[in-house]
């Protein structure tokens, strides 16, 4: 548990005159709460005895000058403590993300975003309980009780030794209730779990349920578990109903203590009124900090585990990384692109990816690559991208290795379609910006003319402004994934890859596309993954890949003069074209 | 109930939901979930005397307190309720009311868990009255409901929207009325006591009062921007790791970590505003609680000096004091938890209000009809074989179909299966192929024309019972939580293990099950994860067969499977098929080749039908798909014997070589032809 917290270090350090500042309030604070009582019992005192108003008046005073000032501590405490958890969380967050961006691919295939997202969030705030609550409390609670012990011991040490006695207890039901309401509600929790799956199975299955007539068997399971829920919940009922009770009976009978045994001795008169008055009152003080003790140990378990999650991330160093990540100039890049001997698998993958490609491509030419599905075409483009880096061979960019190139710089110098569109919560606008910051409208128009998207934003109400995604406008498949050839063009990129780009788009747009995109394509490098056999010849070379290799290249003509594969392709792609005739 | 000409809200689109807040005392709202209480209203009387019983015991302790300074502590001689019980002796008076205090205690103790039980326990059942409402009115919902309704918001309102209600019952109302009670109780005792003081205290509520409705106005303005920011951080974040590779690839990592930053900023500001009202409100508050102390000395000192008052009577209003502050700070909190338990309340309530668009024609009562359920199937006797149902007789007449308005999804298909015979059906996608399917199983009621299962029309057989005419394998091989063997019977106890075990061997599944260490009681999660997709589709095989259906329906997944299981699957299609009648949307060329007859559907309408052979020589559509769909089949999976022969003829028969070896990937089911 210390070696988990100590990873807190850094970050506590950072505020550590702040710490000093909220400490030292909270000890003020501490201290005055344990003098309230004092002056009760000063006021008290002064009521027994034959008295002066005028005196009682001072000490009423003085009690609620006491409380003033323990008040503005208390105000301090609060804000500076829990302030510094809410720059702490702060801190990791903007730690967390900066991590997450230096990922690579790799490292979001073995986390979920769920996973990822909930380390964020509900970790986060577990942590950042422990930070502010979670010391604030221990320390607060920690003073009180030493202040209040002292106090009383010096009053009257054999009564404090009397009240003493259900303490312990009191924290040992908090916890030892504490612990089995926990268990208890996570059966709870799983029971319920159960049940709400059995409602999404029933419901998500419903078709298969119903083909089968089986809608009264859903029923009866989802009763069962309906019951069982129920069933858990009594047994929770059960330790919760007799928890607080307890609690309140274990208090309450401080409380008896403090009158029984605290009476006999004002009867003695070995005690004042005023000193009975103040432990009655002290009773109070205390109940706050016996019931919260439970809570806080709770809090330090639970933030110490989530640390450790958010450790977990933040340990990791990135996989992928360049030289001089933190220059601000690009390295200019020509565009000459090399395969060689290039191998790659995914991770807890045996068989290749990709095996043995060799392929040069000069700058400003341009190769379309076909192949069946899995063959291996996305993965040349991702090793390009040094979205993975090869496992063996290399990848070449103007002769040198991609790997000794600026990350930034390389992927400045590309313009990426991927297969699966991803568009931001964003304006148009934004997302075709989003590679080239500070692009002027015209930039931006001229980028969605050529994609062929630029009519139907202008038809949109808001043109570029329009946001896009569930508080936005809604774009069809093929619409974004036009945004999306758009945004790579305006990253006026020297290499151009195009991932299966125009699969959501019908032949023709894809035709007018291309044809657009010819000017731009003359003077970069352009890797053009596609399906289509129409989009391919306009390329300079065709490359036809399969289960990871390259089996056939050459020009169109060619290859359909082979009578291979890519010819084959060619005349299924016309068959269709008649059905769809038809 | 409801009014059937006031168009009804949808409730599974939150956003036809009234974004206004429910209100608090929503009568209706009220009246209905009365409802639900009604049948407990033993307990829920049981429960209020509890509660009564414990507030009025909690008036007791400081009572006691103030008899024993008055009586013995101080030099006083007031008198109180107990006098008569009361010893001479102090030291024996103090034991007196020690040993009565603990009585109190004890009392009080066994009040509040009887009361929490009873009415924990109460809330319970409540809930699951309300849960079992719910689920079993989604289940009397048309099919199509679930293609328009988010099944995850659904789940919501059976379990999270009924917990909030839940927290209602428990916290929320059970608490306002203690504290109430508390209230009252205190105040009265104070009263008794000492009504001058009594008002000097009471001279406290209202400051407290608007401290805590100021505190509230600044801590709800403080969370809603709270909320804000965190749905504003939650949103980037998700987007942020979902698009990863976007940043990454665009350069964008600097940008993206400054607007995280500024985010993040606004996030923590946001919360500061919440810091300060409750670094305010806590100190005020309890500065307030002081106050009262003070004027309890004070004025009680006064009072006291003038001889109106006992000092015991100021000793225990100093503990009187505490429980009056505590209920009305607490109250304005329990203001949240019935907010939000009414909006969820609204939505239950809406959601039950939702009657099915389509009502089911003569089936039985979902809630009663149980018994309608029972009659057909009958366990399935160890060597009586699949083909134990009588075959069917199917016809399509006419049937038109449209999922909106005149957007023909099916025209006029007309198209009969006779008895014992294997109908394949092929297309494109989106020829209309599943959409028979969907028809046939009424999850949709066609528009125009008619179709008949063994000569009745699908609309006069009770839902149930033409759906036990059929064992359907659909194209996503469902499964369920629970082990394989229940995957395969369904829960269903009347499918004995015998046959589910021989329905297992029947589709080639059997050998796999027993190579797993648990058998037939290997534990599937609900996704399946642990099988393959090709087992997954074996075990929907079973499941349909299991059943002893009377015609069979099968949608051929598309989905690649690995060549071992292939083969286990295009063997057991065949055997499936055999003895049923059946209709099968095939991938399969081995499929379509077993099948008697083909219907080629082609946007909506019946193009081509007949064998194979002859189909091949119209040269029309089917044709067309055979070259693009199903020829390589022949070459990559190659098959001793007659699939061998058949390749061979039907090659000579288009009068086409016979094409290079394809491919060496496991499957093609045409996907890599089709743009997807």
């Amino acid at each position: 548990m210390i070696s988990t917290l100590r990873s807190l270090f850094p970050y506590l350090i950072r505020y550590r005159w702040r710490f000093a500042a909220g400490f030292a309030a909270l000890v003020a604070k501490s201290v005055l709460t344990v003098g309230i009582p004092i002056a009760i019992k000063l006021s008290i005192d002064e009521l027994d005895a034959d008295f002066e108003l005028a005196v009682l008046g001072q000490w009423v005073g003085l009690l609620l000058a006491i409380a003033l000032i323990k008040g503005v501590f208390q105000y301090w405490m609060r804000w500076i403590l829990i302030g510094i958890s809410r720059d702490i969380e702060y801190d990791l967050r903007k730690d967390f993300f900066a991590s997450l961006l230096s990922f690579s691919q790799r490292f979001y295939h073995s986390y979920r975003t769920g996973d990822l997202m909930s380390r964020a969030t509900s970790d986060m705030e577990a942590v950042r309980l422990l930070v502010g609550p979670g010391i604030m409390y221990t320390a607060d609670f920690a003073l009180i009780f030493l202040g209040v012990l002292a106090v009383m011991s010096l009053t009257d040490w054999r009564l404090t030794c009397w009240i003493f006695i259900p303490i312990p207890v009191i924290s040992f039901t908090v916890s030892f209730y504490g612990k089995r309401i926990h268990d208890c509600f996570q059966r709870v929790q799983e029971c319920m779990g159960e049940m709400s799956s059995t409602v999404q199975e029933q419901l998500s299955n419903i078709r298969i349920v119903r083909a089968f007539a089986k809608q009264k068997i859903g029923r009866e399971r989802f009763s069962a578990q309906n019951d069982q829920v129920v069933a858990e919940n009594v047994k929770l009922i059960r330790l919760w109903g007799r928890f607080y009770p307890l609690l309140e009976v274990l208090i309450g009978l401080t409380y008896v203590i403090v009158m029984w045994l605290g009476g006999r001795r004002v009867l003695d008169g070995s005690m004042t009124l005023g000193s009975f008055a103040m432990f009655m009152s002290y009773m109070t003080v205390l109940t706050w900090p016996l019931i919260g003790f439970g809570w806080v140990v709770n809090l330090v378990q639970r933030g110490t585990a989530s640390l450790a999650r958010l450790d977990e991330i933040l340990k990791q160093r990135p996989e992928i990384y360049g030289p001089g990540e933190l220059d601000d100039e690009f390295t200019a890049v020509r565009g000459d692109l090399a395969f060689e001997h290039v191998t790659y698998a995914y991770p807890g993958s045996t068989d290749p990816a990709v095996s043995d490609i060799n392929l040069v491509i000069p700058a400003g030419q341009t190769v379309a690559i076909l192949g069946p599905t899995g063959s291996g075409k996305t993965t040349l483009a991702n090793l390009v991208a040094r979205l993975y880096d090869p496992r063996e061979g290399r990848v070449l960019i103007d002769g040198g290795d991609v790997r000794e190139l600026p990350l930034r710089s390389l992927r400045h110098a590309l313009g990426f379609v991927p297969q699966d569109t991803f568009l931001f919560g964003r304006s148009i606008r934004d997302n075709i910006a989003f590679g080239a910051l500070g692009s002027e409208e015209w930039e931006i128009a001229e980028a969605a003319e050529i994609a062929q998207i630029a009519a139907e934003v202008d038809s949109f109400p808001d043109r570029y402004e329009t946001v896009l995604g569930e508080r936005g406008v809604n774009l069809s498949g093929g619409q974004r994934q036009r945004v999306s050839i758009a945004r790579a063009l305006r990253a006026n990129p020297r290499i151009l890859v195009l991932d299966d780009a125009a699969s959501s788009v019908d032949a023709e747009t894809e035709g007018q596309i291309l044809r657009n995109l010819e000017s731009v394509m003359r003077n970069r490098t352009t890797l053009l993954i596609t399906h289509r056999v129409s989009a391919a010849r306009l390329a300079d070379r065709i490359i036809v890949l399969e289960s990871g290799r390259i089996v056939e290249e050459g020009l169109h003509g060619d290859l359909l003069a082979a009578r291979g594969r890519y010819w084959d392709l060619s005349r299924k792609q016309q068959l269709e074209e008649e059905l769809e005739i038809v | 109930m409801s009014d059937p000409a006031v168009p009804r809200r949808s409730t599974g689109e939150g956003k036809t939901v009234p974004k206004k807040s429910a209100r608090i005392a929503d009568t209706r709202l009220i009246a209905r979930l009365v409802v639900y209480l009604s049948p407990y209203r033993p307990a829920v009387a049981v429960s209020i005397v509890l509660l009564i019983i414990h507030s009025l015991l909690g008036v007791a302790g400081p009572y006691l307190t103030k008899v024993a300074v008055d009586r013995y502590l101080a030099a006083g001689t007031a008198t109180s309720l107990l006098d008569a019980w009361l010893p001479l002796e102090p030291r024996a008076g103090l034991d007196f009311l020690a040993v009565l205090y603990i009585a109190t205690l004890l009392i009080g103790f066994a009040a509040r868990y009887f009361q929490t039980y009873v009415m924990h326990y109460t809330g319970q059942r409540v809930m699951r009255d309300l849960r079992l409402d719910v689920f079993n009115h989604l289940q009397t919902m048309e099919t199509r409901f679930f293609d328009r309704n988010q099944v995850g918001r659904l789940v919501t309102r059976v379990t999270s929207d009924v917990d909030a209600l839940n927290e209602m019952f428990t916290s929320g109302v059970v608490a306002v009325f203690g504290d109430v009670l508390t209230l009252v109780a205190v105040f009265v005792a104070m009263l008794y006591l000492s009504p001058e003081l009594t008002l000097g205290i009471a001279a406290l509520t209202p400051p407290i009062l608007v401290v805590v409705f100021v505190f509230r106005q600044h801590a709800r303005a403080a969370y809603r921007a709270v909320r804000q920011a965190v749905a504003t951080t939650n949103t980037f974040l998700q987007e942020h790791i979902s698009g990863m590779k976007i940043v990454q690839l665009f350069a964008h990592e600097r940008e993206s970590l400054k607007e995280f930053d500024e985010i993040s900023a606004a996030h923590r500001d946001a919360h500061r505003q919440a810091i300060r009202a409750h670094a305010v409100f806590y100190p005020v508050i309890e500065w307030l609680g002081v106050l009262g102390t003070g004027i309890l000395l004070f004025y009680g000192g006064y009072l006291v000096s003038e001889g109106a008052l006992t000092v015991g009577v100021v000793v225990a209003f100093l503990q009187y004091g505490t429980r009056v502050f505590r209920p009305i700070q607490d109250l304005s909190e329990k203001y949240n938890i019935l907010q939000s338990a009414m909006a969820s309340c609204e939505r239950i309530f809406g959601l039950l209000d939702t009657k099915p668009q389509e009502e089911a024609v003569g089936e039985p009562d979902v809630l009663s009809g149980d018994a309608a359920e029972q009659p057909v199937s009958s366990p399935l006797g160890v060597g009586a074989g699949v083909a134990a149902g009588v075959p069917l007789r199917v016809e399509f007449r006419n049937v038109w179909f449209a999922y909106k308005d005149e957007d023909w999804v099916l025209r006029d298909v007309s198209f009969t299966i006779e008895p014992g015979e294997t109908l394949a059906v092929v297309g494109r996608t989106g020829a209309g192929k599943t959409t028979l399917i969907n028809l046939l199983l009424r999850f949709y009621r066609h528009s125009k024309g008619e179709i008949l299962v063994a000569g009745k029309s699908i609309r006069e057989w009770p839902e149930d019972e033409l759906r036990r005419q059929f064992g359907v394998v659909l194209q996503e091989p469902y499964l369920f939580s629970g082990s394989i063997e229940d995957n395969i019977r369904m829960h269903d106890r009347t499918v004995s293990s015998e046959a589910v075990r021989e329905v297992a061997r029947e589709v080639n599944l059997a050998p796999f099950i027993e190579s797993l260490s648990n058998g037939y009681q290997t534990k599937l999660n609900e996704q399946g994860s642990s099988l393959s997709w090709g087992q997954r589709q074996l075990v929907s095989f079973a499941r349909a067969l299991a059943h002893r259906p009377r015609l069979l329906i099968l949608d051929e997944a598309t989905s690649s499977v690995d060549t071992q299981t292939e083969i286990l699957i295009r063997d057991a299609i065949p055997r499936l098929m055999k003895g049923h009648t059946s209709i099968v949307i095939a991938h399969r060329l081995s499929t379509i080749k077993h099948a008697d007859r083909i219907l080629v559907m082609h946007r909506g309408e019946v193009r081509e039908l007949g064998t194979h052979e002859e189909l091949l020589r119209q040269g029309g559509v089917y044709a067309k798909l055979y070259q693009l769909q199903y020829q390589e089949q022949e070459t990559r999976h190659w098959q001793p014997g007659e699939e061998g022969q058949t390749a061979a003829e039907t090659a000579s028969d288009v009068g086409e070589n016979v094409i290079p070896e394809q491919s060496s990937r496991e499957t093609g089911d045409g996907e890599k032809t089709k743009p997807s």
